[in-house]
């Protein structure tokens, strides 16, 4: 049964995965990638020069623990929302509209961002703010929570579909017998909505981990406009990469950054998941 | 142990699956791909009739033709096959076009060059020096000795050939466009009108004037922004400083290279007082106050009436401005040949290339072979475009800029290898071609022309300056910062990234051509 | 049902007032978007975006559609082809490797997980996928370029599969299954599937929203305008227009006297509808077999 699986995998992943010795290498198009002369690790060491490496590093982890963390419990919470609205019509209103944000793309999501933040012409500046206007796009201590905020929007019906399809997957029975017992709405979520959730969550929240090192590149850069000032919280790995070999064209660097945007997420996946599969067997990821 | 052999041979009977699906896919478009080169000889249909030639024409070499497109090519199998007709008739090779636009054109250019015999002639863009580092370029100083004709040997000055050499060797030809730029401003010419100002030709313009006339406008015209950006977050991308093609500007020399001695972009004087005034004007509100997020760049925004004016760089000589343009070029500082200014656009041959003698006829009859140059800019004739009375390209009845199928010349010839060698178009003034040579040959010259910066050498403190020029450069030089404090730490932060190291290896660079 | 309706009255209402809010953040700049793609150009350049835009213009649109029309009913004729074909191919695959992935009696489970697992954390990158799949494989220009390349198994379907599998379906049943002596093929295509229909329409639904907007693969594997699809040909009109729009900055332009009357922000918005379209409607189809899963298990249980 997993056998057109596994060759796909082996075919579609695993083959071009060769191209990770290109991160040690200075890729030369006339000997191709096999010929190609060793490096070292000289290619990995643009990450690390300049006063900024630890900002962007620090920038990719903290907005993708916060994205984590708000992004399961909103996603969860409208899950459970979904599923105690009584009526399909008005669920499937809900669960419609609620995917759109997802279906924009994010060049689209940044016009829009615009429209609202532009400081001559944007809604925030002329219609609440109009006696102080704010310039959003040059002042950097908002855009944590503009970004953060852009992010849940963006994910959270997604989010919420996954974990919805999975609780309406959970046995009625349960429910019933629960209903039985007399207990309230909130103790069944506690008591058998959460619990079964937890595989899913974990899951979830396992692979988001193994991504730590990565950032929606869309949202760091098109979204804030690719704009100076807000450089320093609006910089991550992806962001930094991008702008650094924009004109260079070289192979080696840019993959030697994947590279190490992997191992980092590879170590840290196998450490949390040691720790699960210590504390539970079960929902181990492998 | 038997499982893995299963698995095996499964795996070698999908992978024989998917190839000869591929193999499917593929054949069906061969046998597409056939009809293009036979159209051209479509007269013939009758096999037996002229078999020689059709032979001939299956057995000529197929050079592979990649350009960056910056207007619509949609008619490109027509345009192709009537190219194979003169191609094979005068040079004895074939042809096959691509383009691809310019947003995706480097990545889908270096994915194909990977592969052997995908590309052949491509368009350089920024100089050879990258594609040489990366072996993607093949060298052609034998090829432009002994098979370039006179003709096209003395289509550029020497200076601008030897610009394109990297190491002595020669990799790239350039472009056929102007070859100076002055900086300037575009003024709304409605505007102008209305409020009565009739610019003179001529004259060069101060900043305090154009201040003036700035603030003139924004009194006359309440709801309009004062100056746009030249580029979409910039509002202007460089002065009279020399970069050595340098994008980022980390060490230029000032004065248009004059004194030959690399310096820190904070320490440039102009930059300073440049920045010093724009926080003026931005403060005073004269700037588009959203001049680094906006979505728009000054080509919408000045035209159409959403702002007044804006600095741009570019060539404009004196005359040039027909009736029906939307806007006066007010000169700021005349036109001047940067040292890269031979390399921005050009035209090489794949490194991998398989037929480099075929690969060299085409890209020399892109530039010398008139019928050729036409195709290329406007299309087919009758069809893309018609030659008016004044004997210059124009659309023919009911066709225009946005329904046309071929409007590479019309929009943006200067993606070509020689426009100018094509009909002019029809809002150009008489003699436009002329001018722009003239303009170029009555140019300034940079002190370090020819010197393009290679950064290899100091690649990794290059990526870390870039990362501060990001921060810093537009946004001081658009005035949206207080300059001083802005440039202490932009200063600070090139410091911290190496920005010694690459001003030495950029003066290195130039002492290697010029001596100390 | 009646009972509890009424006992969690109130609480209903704050969730539908939660829900309401919600939504409303999701459509408001949805529908900034629909009114911007069609409000006139030098409009929405002078007064910038708004809900209530002086004056109206289908231009973006007719705009797009002229001389175009063919060309993007065959955009659409071969994206809805590759994502049908692209999403029963997916989605059998997926269900084929998920299925024995959560069974407890797999020997070497944990390794087949984390070989999936693998693939979502390391990536070879572009340019080998790209040198394998047109020397190896010899693919350009075909629409299996547009099927199979990266899309075809997501490592991330195939791990939510395995997960709802293991939390929702019991073990006793396949036991049950298997006692009674059916072949795995057939527990999984009789008993599992249906059981599964929830996360089978969920993941079929990502999947046909993967193939629908992807244009990656168009752009690297496809030079041959025939075989582009829908996303690919909008993104050939943005480029397009853009180039259009920024023809006035080239150094010779003279071209910016029409530049501006190009619609350029409305045709990006209208561009993002017409792509967004067919997936709303598409989507109340696929929330139908959501709907009917739950029935089903609800039977079931």
């Amino acid at each position: 049964m997993m056998i057109p699986g596994t060759i796909y995998l082996i075919i579609n992943n695993y083959i071009p995965m060769a191209g990770l010795v290109l991160a040690f290498k200075k890729f030369n198009y006339q000997f191709g990638m096999w010929k190609s002369p060793w490096n070292g690790f000289s290619n990995f060491k643009f990450l690390f020069m300049g006063s900024d490496a630890f900002n962007m590093i620090r920038n990719t982890i903290v907005y993708n623990i916060v994205f984590i963390v708000l992004g399961t419990i909103l996603a969860i919470a409208v899950a459970i929302f979904l599923n105690a609205v009584p009526g399909n019509k008005s669920k499937k209103t809900y669960q419609t509209i609620i995917l759109i944000p997802y279906l924009i793309s994010i060049v689209i999501v940044s016009y829009i961002g615009f429209a609202f933040m532009s400081q001559e012409s944007g809604f925030i500046n002329n219609s609440l703010l109009k006696d102080n206007p704010v310039s959003w796009y040059t002042t950097p201590s908002v855009w944590p929570f503009i970004l953060v905020f852009i992010h849940l929007w963006k994910s959270f019906g997604y989010n919420s579909i996954i974990y919805y399809a999975t609780i309406i997957g959970i046995d009625p029975s349960l429910f019933e017998a629960a209903e039985i017992d007399g207990a309230s709405k909130w103790r069944q979520v506690l008591h058998i909505t959460l619990p079964s959730l937890k595989t899913t969550i974990i899951t979830l929240t396992l692979l988001s981990i193994g991504r730590i090192f990565y950032s929606d590149f869309g949202l760091f850069y098109q979204v804030p406009m690719n704009s100076g000032p807000l450089i320093d919280v609006t910089n991550t790995i992806d962001t930094y990469v991008y702008r650094a070999l924009l004109t260079l064209n070289d192979v080696g660097r840019s993959s030697a950054a994947g590279f190490l945007q992997s191992i980092l997420g590879f170590v840290i996946v196998w450490l949390t998941n040691f720790v699960v599969k210590k504390v539970d067997k079960e929902n181990a990821l492998f | 142990m038997k499982k893995t052999s299963k698995i095996i041979a499964l795996l070698l009977a999908l992978v024989m699956c998917i190839g000869m699906l591929a193999g499917c896919g593929k054949s069906g478009d061969d046998s597409k791909g056939n009809d293009t080169p036979n159209t051209p000889s479509q007269g013939g249909e009758t096999e037996g009739d002229t078999p020689e030639k059709e032979t001939d024409v299956s057995k000529m070499p197929v050079v592979k033709f990649m350009g960056a497109a910056a207007g619509l090519y949609d008619n490109l199998d027509k345009v192709q096959a009537k190219l194979n007709e003169i191609l094979a008739e005068r040079y004895g090779i074939q042809c096959e076009l691509h383009f691809e636009g310019f947003g995706s054109y480097t990545q889908q250019l270096n994915l194909m060059l990977t592969t052997a015999g995908e590309v052949d002639v491509f368009y350089v863009g920024g100089g050879p020096t990258t594609f040489v580092n990366n072996g993607m370029i093949y060298d052609i100083t034998d090829l432009w000795e002994n098979n370039a004709s006179d003709e096209f040997k003395a289509m550029f000055p020497e200076a601008y050939i030897d610009a394109n050499r990297v190491g002595g060797r020669l990799y790239a030809i350039p472009a056929n466009v102007n070859f100076s730029n002055e900086i300037l401003v575009h003024a709304n010419k409605s505007m102008m009108d209305q409020m009565e100002i009739v610019p003179d030709d001529e004259k060069i313009w101060t900043l305090d004037e154009i201040h003036d006339l700035v603030v003139q406008a924004k009194e006359t015209f309440p709801d309009i922004y004062g100056i746009a950006p030249q580029s979409k977050g910039t509002l202007v991308n460089q002065l009279n400083w020399e970069s050595l093609g340098d994008p980022y500007n980390i060490g230029v020399v000032p004065d248009r290279g004059a004194s030959r001695k690399v310096i820190s972009i904070t320490d440039c004087e102009e930059y300073i007082e440049f920045s010093k005034t724009m926080n003026q004007w931005y403060n005073e509100g004269l700037i588009m106050q959203d001049v680094l997020s906006t979505t728009e760049s000054w080509s919408t925004l000045v035209p159409s009436g959403r702002a007044f004016c804006d600095f741009d760089a570019g060539a404009y000589p004196n005359g040039t401005t027909t009736e029906d343009s939307k806007f006066y070029n007010l000169t700021l500082y005349p036109n001047w040949s940067a040292a890269n200014c031979a390399v921005r656009l050009g035209w090489g041959i794949a490194g991998n290339t398989k037929n480099p003698e075929a690969a060299f006829t085409l890209l020399q009859a892109t530039y010398m072979d008139e019928d050729i140059c036409n195709l290329l800019s406007y299309g087919i004739e009758g069809e893309n475009y018609i030659v008016d009375e004044n004997g210059k390209a124009n659309f023919p009845e009911g066709v225009t800029l946005e329904n046309d199928t071929w409007t590479l010349g019309f929009v943006a010839g200067w993606a070509l290898p020689n426009f100018m060698g094509a009909l002019p178009q029809y809002s150009s003034v008489d003699g436009h071609y002329d001018m722009i040579r003239a303009y170029d040959a009555s140019a300034e010259q940079s002190g370090c022309m020819g010197v393009v910066f290679d950064s290899s050498n100091v690649a990794d403190q290059y990526t870390a300056c870039i990362n501060a020029y990001n921060k810093y450069y537009a946004a001081i030089l658009a005035g949206t910062l207080e300059t001083e404090t802005a440039i202490a730490q932009y200063k600070a932060e090139l410091e911290a990234s190496g920005e010694a190291e690459v001003i030495a290896e950029k003066q290195a660079q130039i002492d290697a051509k010029y001596g100390n | 049902m009646n009972k509890t309706k009424k006992k969690v009255r109130p609480g209903i209402i704050a969730i539908h007032i939660i829900m309401i809010i919600l939504c409303l953040l999701c459509i408001i700049p949805f529908l900034l978007i629909v009114i911007s793609s069609i409000t006139e150009e030098k409009t929405l350049l002078m007064n910038g975006y708004s809900f209530f835009p002086e004056k109206l213009s289908a231009y973006a649109y007719t705009y797009i559609l002229s001389g175009n029309g063919g060309k993007i009913l065959h955009g659409y004729a071969v994206s809805f082809g590759i994502t049908v074909v692209g999403t029963v191919l997916s989605i059998l695959m997926t269900l084929l490797y998920a299925y024995p992935l959560s069974r407890r009696d797999l020997p070497g489970r944990n390794i087949f997980a984390f070989f999936v697992f693998f693939t979502m954390l390391f990536r070879g990158g572009l340019v080998p996928s790209y040198m394998m799949w047109t020397q190896m494989f010899n693919i350009k220009n075909s629409y299996i370029a547009l099927i199979v390349p990266n899309l075809l198994m997501n490592a991330f379907y195939i791990i939510m599969m395995r997960t709802y599998f293991s939390s929702t379906i019991p073990n006793e049943l396949i036991e049950a299954a298997q006692i009674d002596g059916g072949s795995e093929m057939k527990i999984l295509w009789k008993i599992i599937t249906p059981l599964s229909k929830p996360m089978v329409a969920t993941l079929g639904f990502m999947t046909v929203l993967g193939y629908w907007n992807d244009w990656m693969n168009g752009l690297y594997y496809i030079t041959d305008a025939t075989y582009y699809s829908i996303q690919n040909i909008l993104n050939r009109m943005l480029l397009d227009i853009q180039f259009l729009s920024s023809a006035a900055a080239t150094q010779l332009g003279t071209a910016a006297d029409i530049a501006a009357n190009i619609p350029s922000t409305g045709v990006r918005m209208s561009v993002a509808v017409i792509g967004l379209i067919p997936i709303l409607i598409a989507y109340p189809f696929f929330q139908k077999y959501l709907i009917k899963g739950i029935m089903i298990g609800g039977v079931k249980g």
